[in-house]
């Protein structure tokens, strides 16, 4: 991806960009002044300044330390062997600098309060300069990609280039040259170089692009910055030129496919969490999400809605407009930073701040679209009311033979197929095959029957005859997915303002967001607004920042993750096409088949049944620097983060959930609130030019609160009236809380040699409340070291290698358990008898509990090649060792389990690679292309025993998430019964029709082994075109939709039947797929295997975006700096094997009816800047 | 560059220390060093100990809902829930229906039983006061053991030596723990099996040491009194076979008066009624909804209460429960026309009858009491000991009738031996105490077989109970094998031996 510049470029430059500038690119250092000056400083700043010998190095050094300029130049260009002497007093810098320069055959620029310094070209030969050749003159003006002006490029003759010359304030220049066919060199900084030949013109303008290893390239750790050529970890960035214009809710779902080893899934309701997992899963009982952390706050993310189906997201209160950078911390250099936290990794979030600007800047973005749901994850069923009727009677049809008494199983398969052979002829129980088929007609009138007008029953679908009824036309042809789900309507309104006055630069914004889901109720509404505050002298004795945002978020939707009726998408696999929605008087349909789902027409609930989560979030970090000397200070930082998160859940009184209480209200009320504090000391310092040392050590303390009380009434007079007050009984009232603290003193070191080797090292103890006092203390680590290759004398006469590094880590983190008090022996109040209050002890407690102890190694390599391609790759080992189990235990003990800290271990491994390429780079076109993949291998040892679930198992040897289910051996050809593998005696494959000897086996793993991202954009003058797709492979997933509802047979014959199913075995189609269908009384459960198991593997388009930028000379005219314009489409298509299924909704590969779809989400935007 | 010095100075000072944000207290618990400082801590423990009792998982509901699935009173729906298998007598080693549950609460609480007694004697308080503690504590860990040993472990019958049907094979208990620290320990050693007579002869010894410590202690409603450990004792010699002892604590628990003839409709299901010797207390807040009795064996349409048509189950609806009271039950409560009890019977399916309204809450119908003694159990288990005793069978007669009378309205008329009246006081038991606890045990004491109706889950198979399959007692649990490799070897007879992994 290419970099735009969005500001001018002397905003990049200045002072208070200490950190970001360093990185601009190997063979660039730039060092800045910390020195206090008088206010309005200029070029005509008075100096004074007397050294002898000195480096011209040296001399900037002197100048820098005395005043506030800064110099940018060229290491290459600067001669270290030369030194000069300087006695000035009082004279102006100009003067200054002139004389010095003049000497040394350089040329300067002072814009702002920055000197540029470039070699001045015609130096040594303007002797040869061929006087003969014809004289040409070239003028233009050079600019950057946004059109702001370019002051201080270089400009020579490719084949002359002592003959150059730099552009002015304004980015124009003027260069004579010999030859009207000349190449001219545009160089500068931070930016590509560009070559253009004159050919004859006398007026060329330039575009010049930023070097893809842009500006903003920096690693942030959350207790500072470090520059990438410096960064010894591994991390990934992730820029806000990806984030903005993304038309999610959440900055979780823009990580897909843009970092490597990154797995993000979640289902597709709006404001939901998503799950992260960086390098694996690592811990069975702790968490296994990584930290997150904003501006350096460490965010709470546990859920606060005391309902893990409902679950309240913090992070949907982030506006991700606001965001500058994601920063995934992956390996120990930076995840062990943050010591017993840090082992599934860390996301550190950096905000928009201010810049100095010559007048406010501002921005509207405002983007609109619309969502449907995603087909690729829609289940796909049997909507005609025709096809439906004759798979349901066919099922019920058997199963009213299966229960005549002299068939029963055992001679079912027989006379099945024998009346079939002999329709008119062969009877059983006295009954031809069409008189069964009548019989189970008669079945589906009771069974199907819904009301009237007049209070009765439509229930004569079928006469008595068997042909079609009275009442067959009032079948309904329904498509309950369409009933239950919408077109919906996507806006988000972002303001943003930011600047810079003489003192304090500061960035606000204020945000609506309002993502309607796709199903109906549900959906998020969001206002969030923020400010960030910095002094602007960094460099001041005294230097400050507070960044503070407040957002409300309304999320609304149905419950996930569970089986329940209260979820309409779920309902809606359930219920028959034949039953409508409404009845012949508009009233709700609220007599399902067999009184399926207890009778909750799922339109009907979500529409009058409330399920929300609204939630308040503050979050707030205020930081004091003092700088002591130019090479230490000492900052300290307090957060607060504080969240509101209610739960409402109103069941109305008429039908559904609520019908049986007279309606029911649960209003539950939660706040948390976490003070820390992180105070560090930090020095940078080099020694002999050669030696830079730099680190910090401190002390950080954390303190988090979370109460609730929560509510419920029931017998409301009215539907009206939904809240407590109106409740004639209240049912319950409850209120607790949780605390927990932490306080570590924490340290790192950084040494680097002469910009070529990197050492570094962390330490830290934690001490967490979540131990007893003598296992409270833990000492976490880190070592890791860089060498940039490519810095090497014997490595520059290879050109074509830009950057080199190689780099390795080592160290350790840890997880904290869930439970805050475990360790504790505890009577545990609310166990109360008659209305008096008693206590339980709720666990055992396990006084020697600690962390989860996770060791990371990392060795890889950065490169950079022909100045347009990127190969980064990366192997990491991760073993997570002593996991918290809830090791089972006798239940004599009055528990059934303990958490403890087993032998057991986890590890992760894989190799990343991140491919970047600028294909085509010119100054109209171009063509960039990334691609980056993972591989992932999780594995047990040392469990005691295997832990087995219904469809899963976790042994040693094997990965989390590994599927353990008999074989499918299909249907069988000749009865129609299901049938799988067994192991007989001689250890052969057999197949079996009966379950219980078929034997469960290892079926692969629903972790992805390998996933990742492409991305290319082709950008054309002003338009771009951009694509990310995302993709992943080796695992396999299960298809509960398809056991439960789509693809059972039968067995749940209420329910709506999978359009996969009309291709079923009879016995007059014995090559059906599916097995013959019996319906309902539990003859043959659908069992779990691998008939349910399919491949994983996916490719996915998750973003197409079309951008305009509208040209200078246009929003010029209306005093715009710049406009565009863009239309994109989120979630656009899939390829998977399993149809239905979109891939990035669930971690342990289960499609489930339960899970919220997915949407594709078409938007149109608009940015402004003025 | 002084002042620098000072402010780095105080900076220093201000990030060393503050380490008070590590010592955290939970909310809604206290350790148990602070739970058992007094007579009120200790008190709230034993409230802790009811609330374990009123669990689903133990009288809220599994208790009597075990009986009624292995009894031959009830058949359960085909509905995908365990109460099937153990209907059908299906338990295996690997499925072992609900015997997880009920295995993992009663031992709970045994436990909070066990910290109660650990800490009583050390605290401060009234003496009068901890002796009550004790003595409650003493007679609920009695009747857990009790229960413990009716679903883990054979009867007395079987299972003690000189019983009419013992085997070596029947005589292993449930394993005894009797102190804090035994718990503790079975968390890293788990314990084997003690032999059932060491079982039955704590029961007795804790009940006797109940009695003790509650003479004096006036009953309270809800709770367990010197009279309902009396009727429990009666109850556990009534199953050992030690008639005398069923009398002389059987008199003891006599208390209360019976329900009318007339009355019986009106009052039976009500709280704290005449008849009440012991009941477990429901309150809105304890509803355990559809985990409720009442749901299980009723469940009608029209819920509420007053209304005409309570109760019933509407035309257009299906009141839809998982058990169902078989026509052998309904044969039974209709024997003479004239019982009172007949009115138990309900629909639960239109037309079919099945339901069973045992327990019908006064407000919310699935919220209801659950009564663990009743006077008329007492009365016939004093009639059983009586004719079973040989010596007085008019006092047996005169027992059976204080029963018989007030629900037939009409009086018993004795038969002419001992045998005759132990069949009616049996019968009698069956229509008392249905779906209370008794009937599949009353059978199983005796070594009685019986013959169930052949519906629901009830296959051909398990039709007849002769207490020859293994499934008549439950396996143990899976979990507890998993956990505890010292009592794999110990599973009950006709259960597969454990084996890893499976």
């Amino acid at each position: 991806m290419k970099k735009k510049q969005t500001r001018p470029w002397w905003q990049h430059l200045g002072i208070g960009k200490t950190l970001r500038i360093m990185k601009l690119t190997f063979g660039l250092m730039i060092i800045f002044g910390l020195s206090v000056s008088a206010a309005g400083f200029g070029q005509n700043k008075k100096l004074t300044l007397s050294v002898k010998n000195a480096t011209l190095l040296e001399i900037f050094k002197e100048i820098e330390a005395n005043t506030d300029l800064g110099f940018l130049y060229k290491n290459d260009q600067i001669d270290q062997s030369k030194t000069y002497n300087v006695s000035a007093t009082n004279k102006e810098v100009h003067e200054v600098l002139s004389d010095l320069l003049d000497k040394g055959d350089y040329a300067f620029t002072i814009i702002e309060n920055n000197v540029v310094i470039t070699k001045t070209r015609t130096a040594h030969t303007t002797a040869k300069v061929n006087q003969q050749q014809q004289q040409h003159r070239v003028a233009g003006n050079v600019v950057d990609a946004n059109g702001e002006p370019l002051p201080g490029v270089n400009v020579y003759d490719k084949n002359n280039p002592q003959n150059g010359v730099i552009t002015g304030i304004d980015g124009s220049y003027n260069i004579e040259i010999n030859n009207p066919d000349a190449i001219l060199v545009y160089s500068f900084i931070g930016f590509d170089d560009q070559e253009v030949q004159a050919a004859g013109r006398n007026q060329i303008n330039v575009t010049l692009v930023e070097e893809h290893i842009g500006l903003d390239e920096v690693v942030v750790t959350g207790y500072g910055t470090v520059t990438k050529e410096a960064y010894t970890g591994s991390a990934a960035v992730v820029s806000a030129k990806k984030i903005e214009d993304r038309p999610v809710a959440s900055f979780q779902d823009i990580l897909r496919g843009n970092s490597p080893g990154t797995i993000v899934t979640g289902t597709g309701q709006p404001g939901a969490m998503s799950s992260v997992r960086l390098r694996g899963v690592s811990s069975m009982n702790a968490s296994n999400a990584p930290l997150y952390v904003v501006d350096g706050v460490v965010l709470e993310t546990g859920n606060m809605s005391g309902y893990d189906n409902q679950y309240s997201n913090p992070l949907n209160t982030l506006n991700p407009s606001d965001i500058k950078s994601v920063t995934v911390l992956k390996d120990a250099t930076s995840a062990s930073l943050y010591g017993s936290r840090g082992a599934n990794g860390v996301i550190v979030i950096t905000t928009k701040q201010g810049r100095k600007t010559d007048k406010p800047q501002y921005s509207v973005d405002v983007q609109m679209g619309v969502s449907d749901v995603f087909s690729a994850s829609r289940p796909g069923m049997v909507t005609n009311r025709e096809d439906y009727i004759d798979l349901w009677l066919e099922g019920e049809m058997h199963a009213e033979v299966l229960g005549v008494e002299t068939v029963g199983k055992e001679n079912f398969f027989t006379e099945i197929q024998n009346v079939y052979a002999d329709k008119e002829g062969y009877r059983i129980d006295g009954k031809n095959y069409y008189d069964w088929q009548n019989e189970a007609k008669q079945n589906f009138n009771s069974h199907f029957r819904f009301e009237n007008p007049d209070g009765g029953y439509y229930d004569e679908f079928f006469d008595a005859n068997g042909e079609r009824g009275a009442h067959y036309n009032k079948l309904a042809n329904t498509d309950w997915y369409d009933e239950v789900t919408r077109s919906a309507p996507f806006q988000k309104f972002n303001l943003s303002t930011q600047g810079g006055s003489e003192y304090v630069n500061y960035y606000a914004s204020l945000e609506y967001f309002n993502q309607t889901g796709v199903i109906i109720g549900s959906g998020l509404e969001r206002y969030s607004m923020r400010v960030n505050l910095s002094s602007k002298k960094k460099g001041a004795f005294v230097h400050w920042g507070l960044n503070t945002s407040l957002s409300h978020s309304d999320q609304e939707g149905p419950r996930a993750n569970s089986n329940g009726y209260e979820m309409p998408h779920y309902t809606a696999l359930a219920i028959a096409p034949v039953s409508p929605v409404y009845l012949d008087d508009g009233s709700y349909n609220l007599t399902l088949p067999k009184g399926v789902n207890g009778n909750q027409n799922p339109v009907a609930i979500m529409n009058t049944n409330e399920y929300k989560l609204p939630q308040t979030k503050v979050l707030t970090s205020g930081w004091l620097q003092l700088n002591f000397t130019d090479w230490l200070y000492v900052n300290s930082r307090t957060n607060l983060d504080y969240s509101h998160a209610r739960r409402r859940q109103w069941n109305n009184k008429d039908f559904g959930s609520g019908a049986k209480y007279k309606g029911s209200l649960y209003e539950r009320d939660a706040r948390r609130r976490k003070i820390s504090n992180t105070s560090l000391v930090h020095f940078n310092k080099t020694f002999n030019d050669v030696h830079a040392v730099n680190g910090y050590a401190g002390t950080e303390v954390e303190d988090v609160v979370y109460e609730y009380i929560a509510a419920e009434g029931t017998t409301f007079p009215t539907n009206k009236t939904p809240y407590l007050s109106a409740a004639a009984t209240p049912t319950e009232v409850i209120g607790a809380g949780s605390n927990y603290g932490m306080f570590s003193v924490l340290s790192a070191l950084n040494y680097v040699y002469n910009s070529r080797y990197y050492l570094s090292g962390t330490f830290r103890v934690d001490q967490s409340s979540r131990f007893a006092k003598d296992y409270r203390k833990g000492n976490f680590w880190s070592v890791s070291g860089a060498w940039r290759v490519s810095e090497e004398s014997f490595m520059q006469n290879i050109s074509f290698i830009d950057n080199l590094k190689v780099k390795s880590s080592y160290g350790t983190n840890g997880t904290l358990p869930s439970d805050y008090y475990a360790w504790q022996s505890l009577y545990t109040f609310g166990a109360d008898y008659m209305g008096t209050p008693g206590g339980e002890p709720s666990a055992i407690a396990n006084t020697e509990l600690t962390w989860e102890k996770n060791k990371v190694f990392n060795i890889g390599f950065e490169s950079r090649l022909f100045n347009r391609l990127n190969i980064n790759v990366e192997y990491y080992n991760r073993i997570t060792e002593d996991l918290l189990q809830d090791m089972p235990i006798s239940s004599t003990t009055g528990f059934d389990e303990m958490l403890i800290n087993s032998e057991a271990s986890l590890s992760n491994q894989g190799v990343e690679i991140d491919v970047n390429a600028d294909i085509v780079r010119t100054n109209d076109v171009s063509w960039n292309l990334g691609f980056n993949v993972a591989t992932l291998k999780n594995e047990f040892s040392g469990l005691e025993n295997d832990i087995i679930s219904s469809t899963q198992i976790s042994r040693n040897g094997e990965s989390y998430y590994t599927w353990y289910t008999p074989k499918w051996a299909g249907t069988d050809p000749n009865t129609g019964e299901q049938r799988w593998y067994y192991t007989d005696e001689n250890g052969n494959d057999a197949i079996t029709n009966d379950y219980d000897m078929a034997d469960r086996r290892v079926s692969g793993t629903a972790l992805p082994s390998v996933t990742g991202g492409i991305s290319t954009s082709v950008a054309w003058k002003g338009l771009e075109l951009s694509v990310l797709f995302t993709y992943g492979m080796g695992n396999e997933v299960m298809d509960f939709i398809a056991r439960s509802v789509a693809e059972n047979d039968g067995y749940r014959d209420y329910r709506g039947i999978g359009s996969d199913q009309l291709d079923r075995w009879t016995p007059d189609n014995t090559t059906g797929k599916n097995p013959i269908r019996v319906n309902g009384k539990g003859a043959w459960q659908r069992n779990y295997s691998s008939r349910y198991l399919h491949s994983g593997d996916y490719l996915k388009l998750k973003n197409l975006k079309l951008q305009y930028s509208i040209p200078q000379s246009v929003t010029e005219r209306v005093k715009i700096r710049n406009a565009s314009v863009f239309a994109q489409a989120e979630n656009l298509w899939v390829a998977t094997e399993l149809d239905g299924y979109d891939p990035e909704i669930s971690l342990s590969g289960r499609r489930h009816a339960s899970q919220y779809p997915t949407a594709t989400t078409y938007t149109i935007g608009l940015k402004l800047n003025f | 560059m002084k002042d620098k010095i000072i402010i780095f100075t105080l900076l220093l000072i201000l990030l060393a220390g503050c380490e008070d944000v590590l010592e955290k207290k939970p909310y809604v618990s206290v350790p148990d060093f602070e739970m058992f400082k007094d007579v009120e801590g200790a008190e709230a423990a034993l409230i802790g100990v009811y609330n374990s009792m009123t669990s689903a998982d133990y009288y809220g509901r599994h208790m009597y809902a075990y009986e009624g699935s292995k009894g031959p009173d009830f058949f359960v729906e085909d509905t995908g829930n365990r109460f099937e298998t153990e209907n059908a007598y299906r338990e295996t080693s690997t499925s072992d229906g609900y015997s997880d549950v009920a295995w993992d609460k009663i031992y709970s609480t045994i436990f909070l039983c066990n910290n109660i007694l650990a800490n009583i004697e050390l605290i401060d308080g009234e003496e009068d006061e901890k002796r009550r503690i004790k003595g409650e504590t003493l007679a609920i860990r009695g009747l857990a053991y009790f229960d413990l040993m009716r679903m883990f472990a054979y009867p007395p019958i079987y299972s003690i030596a000189g019983g009419e049907k013992y085997n070596d094979k029947y005589k292993l208990g449930v394993p005894l723990i009797l102190s804090q620290k035994e718990h503790v320990d079975a968390a890293y050693e788990g314990p084997m099996r003690a032999d059932a007579d060491v079982c039955y002869d704590q029961i007795v010894t804790d009940l006797s040491d109940a009695i003790v410590n509650l003479t004096g202690v006036s009953p309270a409603d809800g709770r367990v009194s010197i009279v309902a450990a009396n009727a429990i004792l009666a109850r556990v010699y009534m199953y050992m076979g030690q008639w005398g002892n069923v009398i002389t604590a059987g008199e003891n628990a006599i208390s209360g008066t019976l329900l009318t003839h007339d009355d019986f409709v009106k009052n039976y299901y009500k709280p704290y009624n005449s008849e009440s010797i012991w009941e477990l207390e429901y309150s809105v807040a304890d509803d355990l909804g559809s985990n409720a009795l009442n749901s299980l064996a009723r469940n009608p349409t029209i819920d509420i209460p007053g209304d005409p048509n309570d109760g019933q189950v509407e035309d257009s609806k299906v009141g839809y429960a998982g058990y169902g009271g078989n026509s052998f039950l309904r044969a039974a409560l209709r024997e003479t026309g004239t019982d009172v009890r007949e009115y138990l019977i309900c629909d639960n399916r239109t037309g079919n009858e099945t339901g069973v309204r045992k327990y019908i809450g006064d407000g919310a119908h699935s919220v209801h009491n659950v009564p663990l003694v009743r006077l008329p159990e007492v009365y016939l288990t004093l009639a059983e000991a009586y004719a079973e005793q040989g010596t007085n069978l008019a006092m047996a007669a005169e027992y059976l009738n204080n029963v018989y009378e007030q629900r037939h309205g009409v009086a018993y008329v004795a038969p002419a031996t001992a045998a005759l009246l132990i069949e009616d006081v049996l019968k009698e038991r069956r229509k008392e105490l249905v779906f209370e606890g008794h009937t599949y045990w009353d059978h199983f004491r005796r070594a009685i077989p019986f013959t169930r109706e052949n519906l629901g889950s009830i296959t051909p198979e398990s039709v007849n109970i002769d207490y020859s399959q293994p499934q008549v007692v439950y396996p143990i649990p899976m979990n507890e094998m998993e956990s505890n490799p010292n009592i794999r070897g110990q599973q009950n007879p006709g259960y597969a031996p454990y084996v890893a992994g499976q």
